[in-house]
């Protein structure tokens, strides 16, 4: 399970049973990271389908699996775009 | 969380990615117009060289503009790393016409995120990009010219070395 939602003015990342709490710049840090991955490479034979990250300026190392890493681009995608406005 | 993210932040993010892009291809520009001046030491373009050399600390000061502005309104600017800068020109008329081409690709960039600033209403980053667009119109301008005069009165190499104190005045 990955969630992030957030606390007064910062951001708390749920990897599993991690925490971590990302200020404003460790969490465009985090989605340049996430987005610079390409997920199309996990699928050639002889990668290991594993990533090792780094955030909050190399205080805290996640390892992410290809799974992982889909579900962190959509929460960046998500999270960083305005939702529509309904028309009725 | 859109509320706390818009507090951070005065721009569009697609526009920081693309202004982030557009930090590179400036770096880019800096280091050719670089290599370019030392082709033109090495062939004895005095000229054109010191043209070039102003030209390459101008698209570093662009690439600086951006980096700021990112920065300044809570974005995160990227140092650039730049590669596959070509040091080998035909002639002086190839090394021009080849800025020509480089500048036209920035002014389609640059087009490219004024035209993202406008669907994502960013409007201060539209504005922001205005000066852009009318640099790379002179920019643009300037190689033109230049490659208008090789082209029309570099056939022989006297000729070549006589345009090349024109360029001083382009
Ligand atoms: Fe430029
Ligand atoms: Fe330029």
């Amino acid at each position: 399970m990955i969630t992030l939602t957030t606390t007064s003015n910062k951001y708390l990342l749920k990897f599993y049973h991690k925490q971590v709490t990302l200020t404003f710049c460790n969490l465009l840090a985090l989605r340049n990271t996430i987005n610079a991955i390409n997920i199309e490479s996990h699928f050639y034979e002889g990668h290991s389908g594993v990533e090792l990250i780094s955030v909050c300026n190399l205080k805290e190392i996640l390892l992410l699996d290809t799974l992982d890493v889909l579900e962190l681009k959509k929460i960046m995608d998500s999270i960083f775009s305005p939702k529509k406005e309904l028309v009725y | 969380m859109e509320n706390l993210i818009r507090e951070n932040l005065s721009i569009n993010i697609k526009v920081i990615d693309l202004l982030n892009d557009q930090i590179k291809m400036e770096a880019k520009a800096s280091a050719t117009y670089l290599a370019m001046a030392s082709w033109c030491d090495q062939h004895g373009y005095d000229h054109s060289a010191k043209f070039f050399y102003a030209q390459s600390s101008e698209e570093r000061e662009h690439m600086l503009k951006i980096f700021k502005y990112i920065n300044d309104n809570g974005g995160m600017a990227y140092s650039p790393t730049v590669e596959g800068v070509s040091h080998d020109y035909e002639s002086i008329l190839d090394l021009y016409k080849t800025a020509l081409q480089e500048e036209i690709k920035v002014s389609k960039s640059i087009q490219n995120i004024f035209l993202t600033c406008r669907k994502e209403k960013d409007v201060a980053s539209e504005l922001f990009l205005q000066w852009f667009v009318n640099e790379q119109q002179e920019e643009e301008q300037k190689m033109r010219h230049a490659v208008k005069i090789y082209d029309l009165h570099g056939e022989d190499v006297e000729n070549l070395y006589a345009i090349d104190k024109r360029i001083a005045g382009v």
